[in-house]
């Protein structure tokens, strides 16, 4: 089994108080990994450094089992997707906001236009696609998100607790589509959760986070177990 | 009361007399404190976009030192300026004292730690999801702050604005670098103050009373065009 | 008879008192009122509180009310202000003259004018740059009527009005290698930081005298006419006028008084 992510000791903190000390991570690739951890754990502090947004000492980081050097960090980053807790949209149309990462790539027009078209398809956004992105429910601005990110085709799927705030009719949708990924196990799909058993039933290896240390987590209860 | 009722009236008479003077200094007043906005805009806008996208050492002696220089005196930046501009000065050669130019420069300098400052402000406006979302879909840094631009255009034009209030209300540069020279360098303010010098109260306040109308009628142009940008 | 009277109204002066002086920006800027006031306020025991501004200003100051006396240059504007009843006792004080001032090159040659009155016609002949006051003091209103005597209306590029204060016009006249009028008290005290000269000085049309009013205590009783008197008959008397003639500047004397010259 091969590596995406390997990690040692890496460790972060914010205004002299540490937040994470993880002593060993190793993520597999093309896999669905779950982060599981209470809020205020610090998933998203490990959610940016892992994709690459948030510098952090450590004595190991290997991308892809090559380590990480700050001059390639915009090159590692071009195969991330991340798809942040409640995603925020730009006050633009629904497409384009999914061909911004494109545009940024400096695709022609047409491309993106094509691209963009391609991915709602997938994700059923067709009629979003003119609407402008700040009316749009929770459910729908969690999916556009995705679509933004995937159109980029990362290698790497980083969703920060993708389930929250969205109606039965979307989580269906989200599970129905992650369950797709594990079974063309193309990419790496990495997401957070503070619910184990939504994890143990969606993803492949499931890790848990407490007091900012990771733990194989498959039977311990974030919340009541180590506190 | 007499003294408020016949300023007001005399504003009144200033505005709709469509006396060529009055005009002259008021074209002179908005030109060149539209063209410093527009000049301090043009480095301080990204300047200020930078210092928020962008970590270097020395960020917080540069934000105190641009806190310090928005309470920077008028007449300072006259004196300074003066000192270069004038005949026997580094820049004498190029005869810019008492010209339009002159305050014009005085101006931007006057406003630049202003709009630059503002616009930080306006960018750490921004909603904290903003930066990271795009970094994460691969923004270059030019990319990030034509993105910011955008998100935090509301906050870039009310820096814009107090950077306009500033230099249009402002006479310490007008009146050292301009020469307050009828039909040519007099600009609102220094006409003001003439007045006021004259003893002409009454007359002087119409004149505040015009200023603010102008600066008033220039906020409403802009809030128009706010609205009809996307 | 004369005694008695004042020491009546010495009586009627209260020590500590504030006499408010409304005078022109020249003649503050002299230097004069500061060795002319320290002897007459230690005398009264009262404080002398000078307002400087343009002769217009100064007096619209006591037009309204704001000052109990004026001190300025401009004989027709003093005589409608006392005209109009604003102000009673218009006196004699000192007087000095204006210069004309130009740079050294003199390039409409006013130094060989023949009056201060053909030196103005050269200058608009010329189209020589002539910065004026423009702001309606008592330099700016003798400039007037002396362009008015040459039979000119000044107007043009070569004409600026400027708006400005004294100091500010000889610094700008400087820069620009202009033609100006100025207070000789002024000039003086500016001169060594003007490549600008005297070009021409000495006429009868520029003699400039300074008048102290006293505001109508008819039309503003509020006002300290007593105190005022006592002002006026100082800088008057003995001693007021022998600190003006004795009073100089970088070794040049500013002011010739007019009561015991």
């Amino acid at each position: 089994m091969t590596a995406i992510y390997q990690l040692k000791n890496l460790r972060y903190g914010y205004a002299g108080q540490p937040v994470l000390n993880i002593k060993h991570l190793m993520i597999a690739a093309n896999k669905v990994t779950a982060i599981v951890g209470a809020n205020g754990a610090g998933k998203s502090t490990l959610f940016d450094i892992l994709a690459l947004l948030q510098p952090a000492t450590s004595d190991e980081f290997l991308f892809s089992g090559t380590a990480l050097a700050d001059a390639r960090r915009a090159e590692f980053r071009q195969q991330i997707g991340y798809v942040q807790q409640r995603p925020y949209l730009m006050a633009m149309s629904v497409r384009a906001n999914i061909g911004l990462g494109l545009k940024f790539r400096r695709w022609p027009r047409a491309a993106i236009d094509r691209a963009v078209d391609s991915i709602a398809a997938e994700l059923g956004l067709q009629p979003l696609l003119a609407r402008p992105a700040r009316r749009l429910s929770g459910g729908e601005v969690q999916k556009v998100a995705l679509a933004r990110a995937l159109v980029l085709q990362p290698a790497v799927m980083i969703m920060d607790e993708p389930f929250a705030y969205l109606d039965a009719q979307t989580e269906a949708d989200m599970q129905h589509w992650i369950a797709r990924q594990k079974v063309r196990a193309e990419r790496t799909l990495i997401f957070s959760t503070h619910d184990q058993l939504k994890a143990q039933a969606i993803a492949e290896h499931v890790v848990g986070i407490i007091n900012g240390d990771v733990h194989a987590a498959a039977c311990s209860n974030v919340f009541q177990g180590l506190r | 009361m007499t003294y408020f009722t016949e300023a007001f009236y005399a504003a009144w008479v200033l505005i709709f007399s469509f006396d060529g003077e009055v005009y002259a200094v008021v074209f002179t007043s908005l030109y060149v404190s539209i063209t410093a906005v527009i000049i301090a805009a043009l480095p301080g806008i990204p300047l200020g976009l930078l210092v928020v996208l962008k970590d270097f050492p020395g960020k917080q002696v540069l934000q105190h030192g641009l806190n310090t220089l928005m309470a920077l005196p008028t007449v300072v930046v006259g004196l300074l300026l003066y000192g270069l501009l004038a005949r026997q000065g580094v820049l004498g050669e190029l005869g810019l004292l008492y010209t339009r130019t002159a305050i014009i420069i005085g101006e931007t300098l006057l406003i630049l730690p202003i709009i630059w400052n503002l616009s930080i402000a306006a960018a750490r406006g921004a909603d904290p999801r903003l930066l990271n979302t795009i970094r994460a879909l691969g923004a270059s840094l030019p990319q990030q702050m034509a993105v910011y631009l955008g998100e935090v255009r509301y906050g870039l034009l009310a820096a814009l604005a107090v950077g306009f209030g500033r230099a249009v209300g402002e006479v310490g540069v007008a009146m050292m670098l301009g020469g307050n020279i009828a039909g040519f360098t007099r600009t609102m303010t220094t006409a003001i103050a003439l007045e006021t010098s004259k003893g002409e109260f009454e007359f002087a306040l119409a004149l505040g009373v015009l200023l603010l109308a102008t600066a008033f009628l220039v906020n409403v142009i802009v809030q128009r065009l706010q609205s009809v940008s996307p | 008879m004369t005694g008695g009277l004042l020491s009546l109204l010495a009586t009627a002066v209260v020590a500590g008192e504030r006499l408010r002086l409304a005078t022109t920006t020249s003649t503050d800027n002299s230097g004069l009122l500061a060795v002319l006031h320290p002897p007459f306020e230690q005398q009264m025991g009262v404080q002398v509180d000078v307002i400087a501004a343009g002769t217009g200003r100064a007096l619209k100051l006591g037009e309204n009310g704001d000052v109990d006396v004026v001190l300025v240059h401009a004989p027709a504007a003093e005589r409608a202000f006392v005209a109009a009843g604003y102000g009673v006792k218009r006196l004699a004080v000192m007087h000095n003259d204006f210069v004309l001032l130009g740079p050294p090159a003199d390039p409409a040659r006013l130094r060989q004018s023949a009056s201060v009155v053909a030196a103005l016609q050269a200058v608009a002949e010329h189209g020589a740059v002539f910065i004026s006051r423009g702001d309606d003091s008592g330099t700016h209103k003798k400039e007037q009527a002396l362009w008015q005597q040459a039979g000119i209306v000044p107007a043009g590029r070569w004409y600026l009005a400027a708006g400005q204060g004294m100091g500010a016009v000889l610094r700008m006249a400087d820069d620009k290698l202009a033609y100006t009028l100025a207070d000789r008290g002024t000039y003086l005290a500016f001169k060594t930081k003007l490549s600008l000269q005297i070009v021409r000085q000495g006429d009868a049309d520029l003699f400039n005298p300074y008048h102290v009013i006293m505001v109508n205590p008819k039309k503003h009783p509020h006002v300290k006419y007593r105190l005022a008197r006592r002002y006026i008959d100082f800088i008057r008397g003995e001693a007021g006028q022998a600190i003006i003639r004795q009073f100089t500047r970088t070794g040049e004397p500013l002011f010739i008084p007019d009561v015991i010259p």
